[in-house]
């Protein structure tokens, strides 16, 4: 009876697994005109990259005074739609069921915060001592002979001499 | 002292890069080339000419007098927009065309001797205006030439940066001023387009 319900138990309580799933690198929020969506901002960050040049001068020349700041207006926005899965809107006016361009320039800015923010939160290893540190009991000195302890292969307990080994010649040797 | 001497400027910020041409062509109106991102470069080379004299120590000596002889300029930009039709009109005058792709004979001015005032007709030179609302002090090159052809950096899939070097000179059809010499010249100005149309010498 007790492996019965032990069987029965397992299919509802697994041990949870120390993995990333899917749903937890979907940590972006946005609007997309329809509903909610969750993405994994690394996806959204390495869309953004292949057209960064684009955008980035895109964004230059649509701030400027050319007489193409309106054609580079449509091309950056344009491209945002292409990050963020955006739908066109419909006869270049309609809005419904994706974002106006004012809404999609918004996204953009509100991604760049929050990849800001992402990074402000970021926890950093130290990968290396610093300087006040103590040194570790196992800090090695290179001027120094290796402790017969950490000498690989080695199993004896003799002490570290300080001085020179007398040589079997030397006076008071046997 | 050198006989020459440079020194750079820069128009930092963005720069609206516009040109004009002579009329009837083109360029015959001020039309915008493209746009500038980054600083624009602009070295001028002043041109001097020692006076020696024996009472100075001659040609070891020291010049008691310097002659000056003339001045010229070069603009490098990087234009992060360009219209390619009005590059290609800026490349046919550097060949002294008006039809990209097409050469002259041999020997052709460009600036022709028969009706060379600037802006005229045949005049194959190009004035180039920099805007410069960063620093709030316009640049206008009044006759300029493509010194080299353009370089297209490719900067992602649909955009390039191109990289433009004039050279600039002191443009007159007639230095000698029927032998009275010409002075006034303009090589450069501060004014915005449509305030250069009496730098027509």
């Amino acid at each position: 009876m007790f492996y019965l319900f032990s069987w029965v138990s397992s299919f509802f309580f697994r041990p949870r697994l120390d993995v990333y799933r899917p749903k937890e690198r979907m940590i972006f929020h946005y609007w997309n005109g329809e509903k909610m969506v969750c993405a994994d901002p690394i996806a959204i960050y390495k869309r953004i990259m292949a057209v960064g040049p684009e955008i980035s001068i895109d964004i230059k020349i649509s701030t400027s005074l050319s007489k193409d700041a309106p054609r580079a207006q449509d091309s950056l926005v344009k491209s945002i739609r292409g990050v963020f899965s955006l739908k066109p809107l419909l006869d270049g006016i309609d809005c419904s069921g994706t974002l106006s361009d004012i809404e999609s320039l918004k996204l953009m800015d509100q991604f760049t915060l929050y990849c800001d923010s992402l990074k402000k939160n970021l926890n950093i290893f130290p990968t290396s001592p610093t300087a006040t540190s103590e040194p570790s009991e196992y800090s090695l000195d290179a001027s120094q002979p290796m402790p017969n302890s950490l000498d690989s292969g080695s199993t004896a307990t003799e002490p570290l001499s300080e001085g020179p080994t007398p040589s079997p010649s030397a006076p008071g040797s046997p | 002292m050198p006989d020459s001497a440079t020194r750079n400027f820069f128009i930092n910020g963005e720069t609206l890069v516009r040109v004009r041409g002579a009329v009837g062509g083109p360029l015959a109106s001020v039309t915008e080339l493209g746009l500038a991102e980054g600083p624009i470069g602009i070295s001028m080379t002043f041109h001097h000419a020692d006076i020696k004299v024996d009472a100075w120590g001659g040609t070891e000596g020291p010049p008691p007098e310097v002659q000056f002889m003339g001045a010229e300029a070069t603009v490098n930009m990087d234009l992060v927009h360009v219209d390619r039709n009005v590059l290609d009109y800026c490349i046919a005058a550097a060949m002294g065309r008006t039809v990209i792709g097409t050469l002259p004979s041999a020997g052709t001015r460009m600036g022709s001797l028969t009706n060379g005032l600037r802006f005229q007709s045949l005049w194959k030179y190009l004035a180039v205006y920099l805007s410069s609302p960063d620093a709030g002090k316009p640049w206008a090159f009044l006759s300029c030439y493509l010194a080299t052809p353009p370089l297209e950096l490719s900067c992602g899939v649909r955009r390039s940066i191109f990289r433009l070097n004039w050279r600039v000179i002191p443009y007159r059809r007639d230095p000698w001023n029927s032998g009275s010499g010409a002075s006034g010249t303009f090589l450069w100005a501060h004014v915005e387009p449509g305030n250069d149309t009496y730098y027509t010498a």
